[in-house]
């Protein structure tokens, strides 16, 4: 019998209610197929991770992008790249086909995440963590893209997690191909990346014996917002922030880190406003005495 | 006089209120403390004036932790560092109810089975060690000086991951902090970001 044959049993024979040998065979075939094709997705504790891509063919010379998508368990986070007072941010190792190059994990501003008294960035739900893939101009065959992710789920525990991912696409010459069916989701995260604050602005960052008094002078009056640092060791993440308006921006008091040793030049972070819109910004540092 | 009692009283006073605001810093002199260990004695940091002190925050369930005791790791380094005259705490602060909680029985039991080889194992449920010393994940790593500085307080090396394969090159903080205090010369990283889970502290 070969696969391409009806077993007997299938077409709904009243005279067969056992399992048939060659129906066995056939189902096991069909699942070794589907065991050896393409894996973009794992599960993972606490959830799943998706290596997922925002078009379904690969132009030479195109860049696109590639992404992790993560869609965590209630309750349960991971981390930004800076996870605050604990935990670490998801990594991924490539390995991708000759003169591909990835460009690093893209971060949409995350939260503010408590944990038994302290205070970690990341993120809870679900959550896209875009990466910029360029082909070279000459591709042989059809490409293959290898992650291998490492991640910290937590809650009130923390649970390590692994994923060898991989994504397979066609090569396409001409005219760019459809969106992929994912593309929503890429569309969703780039608006959730933190773009550089616009020239404009005034920042700047004053530093007591206590703490950083952050001035980001927008042009207009600011309601709220939240500071979060690039670098460890400088704010005290788990303290309270006091935001104040400014008459043409905001000011947000900080107390600073016991584990910071030097003036940093920059105070380096992710201003997010009410309207949960994020900018990067580098704030020059003037110490006090 | 009364005014000199009266300064320190008052400064005291400060830096209780401080709290955990402004816990420690490498450099200036380490908080003393009282606590009670697994066999029921009473240490206070005041009464090892003259030796080496490190505080190992730990919690057995933890990935972090998993990774240096499976793999001998800490408990080697305990074993080193005992054997050079450095009285080395080990300090669970999980609170009741919370992940690495442990009575003292558990915990001598688990100090046998995996072998370590603290000085002794600090219970601390209601967390004040860990508020105090500002201790934020397991591990997370303080050494004190004889004279009652901190001189380190941050991750135990350099490779922050739940990979027992990351030990064999990783750079360790602590290991490094001791050996450069005891040749007398200045600790060249003082702190680091420590890695791992949080302190279960209660929620």
């Amino acid at each position: 019998m070969t696969a391409l044959e009806i077993p007997r049993g299938l077409r709904g024979d009243p005279q067969c209610r056992c399992i048939r040998l060659d129906i066995l065979l056939f189902l096991s075939f069909l699942c070794l197929f589907a065991a050896t094709s393409r894996v973009a997705g794992a599960g993972g504790p606490h959830g799943t991770v998706d290596l997922i891509a925002d078009q379904n063919v690969v132009r030479p010379g195109h860049p696109f992008w590639a992404g992790l998508h993560f869609q965590m368990e209630e309750g349960w986070h991971i981390y930004w790249t800076n996870p605050g007072d604990s935990g670490e941010p998801p990594r991924v190792k490539w390995s991708l086909p000759p003169g591909f190059q990835a460009g690093p994990l893209e971060w949409p501003v995350p939260q503010r995440i408590a944990d038994h008294s302290l205070i970690d960035y990341g993120y809870q739900n679900e959550v896209l963590l875009p990466v910029k893939i360029t082909p070279p101009v000459k591709i042989s065959s059809d490409v293959q893209l290898n992650a291998a992710v490492s991640w910290l789920v937590c809650r009130e525990i923390c649970v390590p997690g692994h994923a060898d991912l991989v994504l397979t696409l066609p090569i396409r010459t001409g005219r760019p191909g459809p969106p992929s069916s994912t593309y929503s989701l890429f569309a969703k995260a780039q608006a959730e990346l933190p773009p550089p604050a616009p020239k404009s602005w005034k920042v700047t960052a004053d530093l007591d014996e206590h703490h950083f008094v952050l001035n980001v002078l927008t042009g207009k009056r600011e309601t709220t917002a939240t500071f979060f640092p690039l670098e460890p060791n400088q704010i005290e993440n788990a303290a309270p922030q006091k935001a104040s308006p400014l008459a043409h921006g905001i000011r947000i008091e900080m107390p600073k880190s016991d584990q910071m040793l030097k003036v940093p030049l920059r105070l380096r972070g992710v201003i997010k406003f009410a309207s949960g819109q994020g900018y990067l910004l580098g704030a020059p540092v003037i110490a006090s005495k | 006089m009364n005014r000199r009692i009266a300064h320190f009283v008052l400064a005291g006073v400060v830096a209780l209120m401080a709290g955990t605001a402004w816990a420690v810093q490498p450099g200036s002199p380490a908080p003393d403390f009282t606590a009670q260990d697994t066999h029921g004695q009473t240490h206070t940091l005041a009464q090892y004036t003259g030796k080496y002190v490190l505080l190992e925050w730990h919690n057995r369930e933890c990935p972090y932790t998993q990774k240096h005791y499976s793999s001998g790791n800490m408990q080697r380094l305990q074993r080193e560092w005992t054997s050079k005259g450095v009285v080395w705490f080990t300090v669970i602060s999980s609170a009741p109810g919370q992940q690495g909680y442990m009575t003292a029985d558990q915990e001598n039991a688990y100090v046998g089975k995996v072998n370590a080889s603290p000085t002794a194992v600090l219970l601390d449920p209601t967390g004040q060690l860990g508020h105090l010393y500002g201790a934020k994940s397991t591990p997370h790593m303080f050494v004190i000086s004889p004279e009652g500085v901190l001189l380190y307080d941050g991750a135990i090396d350099d490779q922050p991951t739940t990979d027992t394969s990351d030990l064999a090159s990783a750079h360790n903080y602590v290991s490094e902090a001791l050996q450069e205090a005891m040749a007398g010369k200045p600790v060249s990283t003082p702190a680091t970001r420590p890695y791992g889970c949080s302190v279960k502290y209660a929620r």
